[in-house]
């Protein structure tokens, strides 16, 4: 009777718990962002325009709230006693590829206005809209850039489609509206010797289609004269600032009529006068512990000589006079030029702009608050209530020192903490590649998204020639190999010629993996050439190997070590090319082999 | 079904008659929790606590029949001979222990289903299903260390000083493992104490369900409460083996 009595209460109490877990109350649908709060309290708020007493700054959801907004138990509580809060930087002038968003941010770049990438990049950016946690920094983009076949622009690899009369104009918008560009950049280079340009009936058919079809429209542009035209034409902005020689007041006065703004890039012009200030960030602690080794080689990098028409004390005294008249001036870094590093020399570029005339809290909005207006990128570049919680906090409490920005205590992007360690592992992006890069027995075969081509020094305005094919008669008896027909000519100061294998796109990266080396056949003219390996990081002079070859068939097998660390999954191609010696080569490859040890022969 | 159920569930209906009808231990027991949390959780702020000191209030309701009915109750029983009695009957001795075990664990349900049900209707509170049944199933695990540390009492005092040292656990526990107040607004010393006491533990296991999960790992709250229990478990087993000499 006892145990039936158990019995009975325990099935109630089942019973009960089973029931309380199914009747009671389910919230309803939970809203998508939850309640992360963090408060800095006490701390100096740079709100874009000025710099406020201290108080207290409440990020939640990836929001600034206002500082009197009610705090949740579970908010982050952070001391901002001797700290002041900037809306995260906006660099307004950049070329994002490989790692450059996660570079940026470790500096305070929460935004990055590109000035030309592959739409290809374009695929992950969702966090524009979106409040989830990353290690990068949005992007906005004009994606590709209107320029004239053979222009600026396409000799850096990525396929452009080039315009060549004012027709072209209105498809090429839409085309790169559809595509996901953000606005327009053009190329205007009149009369420059190294490369062809859009004439001025073309560039201003850019300018009107891009208004048309509801586009800001800025532009690249080497003079003073190019400014002239452009700003007749109607042009928003430029991405340089002219430095061929001091500004005319009728060009101020025209400048100021149409309200164009000016993204200055003083740090990329003062590397190409020679004036070197990649160095002055490598020997800053403030910046240096937070590069990693392909930025390091990047900032210590140049443009080998001075380019007539760019000169930096002309362009100081530009920046001056137009800022001082009123013309809108931002800050970009045109990162990742030679001596320039993504996030890195933004803070350069701040510095530059207040030896040019600037405030020091001048130059902080023409980093936030002015990028943001003049791009408009709503809910960046201020800490308004309502706006994106993209927050630095530096160390310091007057910013009366540009320098002070390199202080950087902490980065909020959307609300979350970023992780400053350039040790952050980094999901492999690359796809994999088969062992097997090219067997030529049927044709000029190459692994799925591969292609072999011919590669020469005239992409970059040399006289160079190179072409491959297939030919039967491949090593060990195989049925057919690649042959190359190569011409040196003078015309480069580092000529080449010969076969290059790499993706489809070259903006898309591939890992190395595991493997450590390669192997091919080759036999040609006689001499001594070379295989070059490129990284999406390779900046300046890539990794290069270097092999005899005779007119037999030999098997050579050289290491991958070139390309190091993070580099391994950025591959994108390699090149196999001839001596810079002028003169005619031709040279059969075969059995193209990746492999995973290399064993000394 | 073996001889060792059947006598477990004999004991534990017994265990439960007993208990029933003693109306002056059931209904303090049971009403004090809910009206507890219906004042503080409920009418003085106005719902705004209703989740937090569910989770709270939910160890608290567990903790009173867990430690009275072992506590006192055993002290009871020992000093009018019925352990004697208990010890010479053919039923093994851990069929008494873990019949209080169940018949405890039937209370603590009973004693959680009204707070329950006054939290999802008066309080307005909501949670996933996996939560409901993850709290549900934290506030019965106190049965467990709360009960051994009433067993402990129980062997180890008489009757009278049974009820009055449960009686100051019970108050400690409810006090300082903060689940009246949180221990966030207790001076730090205390809160240093709160962390040696299994309701504090369980109490930061319980809000864990709720939107007002604290930082610190939930694995390391249940890691404490397993230690706790089992140095609980081995103080009652010292206490008994002392009452049998």
């Amino acid at each position: 009777m006892h145990a039936k009595t158990a019995l009975g209460a325990l099935a109630v109490s089942v019973a009960l718990i089973v029931a309380l877990v199914i009747l009671l109350p389910e919230p309803e649908v939970v809203e998508t962002v939850s309640g992360r709060t963090t408060v800095v309290n006490n701390v100096r708020i740079f709100d874009g325009s000025s710099l406020l007493t201290a108080g207290r700054l409440v990020m939640r959801d990836g929001k600034v709230l206002a500082s009197d907004a009610a705090i949740p138990s579970t908010a982050v509580v952070v001391d901002g006693t001797g700290l002041i809060a900037l809306p995260g930087l906006i660099d307004a002038h950049t070329h994002t590829y490989g790692r450059a968003r996660r570079d940026a941010l470790r500096f305070g770049v929460t935004t990055m206005v590109d000035m030309f990438t592959s739409p290809l990049q374009f695929q992950d950016r969702d966090d524009r809209a979106g409040f989830a946690e990353t290690n990068e920094a949005a992007l906005f983009s004009a994606g590709i850039l209107a320029t004239a076949e053979g222009g600026h622009g396409t000799q850096f690899g990525v396929p452009v489609e080039t315009l060549a009369k004012p027709s072209d104009a209105a498809q090429w918008v839409a085309d790169r509206k559809a595509e996901g560009s953000d606005f327009i950049k053009l190329v205007y280079m009149s009369g420059n010797p190294m490369f062809p340009s859009l004439d001025l009936a073309t560039t201003t058919a850019v300018i009107d289609e891009a208004k048309a079809q509801g586009l800001l429209v800025v532009a690249h542009i080497a003079r003073h004269s190019d400014a002239f035209d452009l700003v007749e034409a109607g042009i928003d902005g430029f991405v340089h600032v002219f430095a061929d020689r001091e500004i005319s007041d009728d060009l101020l006065q025209k400048m100021i009529d149409r309200d164009v703004f000016v993204i200055p890039t003083l740090a990329v012009i003062a590397m190409i006068d020679g004036k070197g200030p990649g160095l002055s960030v490598l020997d800053d602690p403030r910046l240096s512990e937070y590069l990693t080794p392909s930025q390091r080689s990047g900032l210590a990098g140049s443009f080998g000589r001075p380019i007539p028409g760019f000169v930096l004390k002309n362009a100081m005294h530009n920046v001056g006079v137009l800022h001082a008249a009123g013309v809108r001036i931002l800050a970009g870094s045109d990162a990742p030029n030679p001596g320039t590093a993504h996030g890195a020399t933004l803070h350069q570029e701040l510095e530059l702009l207040v030896e040019s005339g600037l405030t020091p809290l001048e130059a902080l909005q023409s980093a936030t608050a002015s990028v943001a207006d003049s791009f408009n990128l709503d809910g960046r570049g201020n800490l308004l209530p309502g706006s994106r919680a993209d927050v630095v906090l530096v160390g310091s409490d007057s910013l009366g020192d540009i320098h002070e920005t390199r202080r950087i205590h902490s980065i909020y992007r959307n609300g979350y903490r970023v992780d400053r360690d350039t040790a952050t592992p980094v999901a492999s992006e690359g796809v994999g590649l088969p062992a097997v890069l090219g067997r030529f027995e049927e044709g000029i075969s190459a692994p799925e998204g591969f292609t072999w081509q011919p590669t020469s020094d005239e992409m970059m305005g040399g006289a160079s020639a190179a072409s491959v094919d297939h030919i039967r008669g491949g090593a060990d008896g195989t049925i057919g190999a690649l042959v190359v027909d190569a011409t040196i000519k003078p015309g480069f100061p580092f000529p080449w010629a010969g076969a290059f294998f790499g993706g489809n796109d070259p903006a898309n990266a591939a890992s190395l993996g595991d493997y450590q080396g390669i192997s091919f056949d080759i036999r040609g003219t006689p001499s001594t050439y070379r295989m070059m390996l490129f990284s999406t990081e390779t900046v300046g002079a890539p990794p290069t190997e270097e092999f005899s070859v005779t007119s037999d068939w030999q098997r050579v097998t050289l290491p991958l070590d070139g390309l190091t660390g993070s580099q391994r999954d950025q591959f994108v191609g390699l090149a196999f090319v001839t001596p810079m010696t002028p003169g005619q080569y031709q040279f059969l490859i075969d059995n193209v082999t990746l492999l995973e040890t290399v064993t000394g022969d | 079904m073996s001889t060792g159920t059947d006598i477990l569930l004999a004991e534990t209906g017994a265990e439960l008659r007993k208990t029933i009808r003693a109306p002056e231990f059931v209904i303090p027991t049971l009403a004090l929790p809910v009206c507890f949390y219906l004042l503080f959780g409920i009418m003085l702020s106005r719902g705004g606590a209703a989740e937090t000191l569910l989770a709270t209030y939910g160890v608290f309701a567990v903790m009173g029949p867990a430690i009275f009915g072992f506590g006192a109750g055993v002290a009871t029983e020992r000093e009018r001979g019925w352990l004697d009695i208990k010890r010479v009957s053919p039923a093994p001795a851990w069929s008494y222990i873990g019949a209080k075990l169940l018949a405890t664990l039937v209370f603590a349900v009973f004693a959680l289903l009204p707070i329950y049900v006054a939290a999802a209707t008066l309080g307005g509170v909501a949670l996933e299903q996996s939560a409901w049944l993850g709290l549900l199933m934290t506030h019965l695990l106190a049965v467990f260390p709360f009960s051994l540390l009433g067993l402990a009492l129980g062997f180890r005092f008489g009757a009278n000083a049974a009820i009055a040292m449960s009686n100051l656990c019970f108050l400690s526990l409810a006090v300082l493992g903060g689940l009246w107040f949180p221990i966030a607004l207790f001076p730090s010393v205390m809160q240093g104490v709160a962390y040696g006491l299994p309701s504090f533990h369980l109490a930061e296991v319980a809000l864990s369900f709720t939107r007002y999960a604290t930082d610190k790992g939930t694995g390391d709250h249940l890691a404490m409460i397993t230690i706790m229990t089992v140095v609980l478990g081995g103080l009652a087993y010292l206490a008994w083996q002392r009452q049998r000499t």
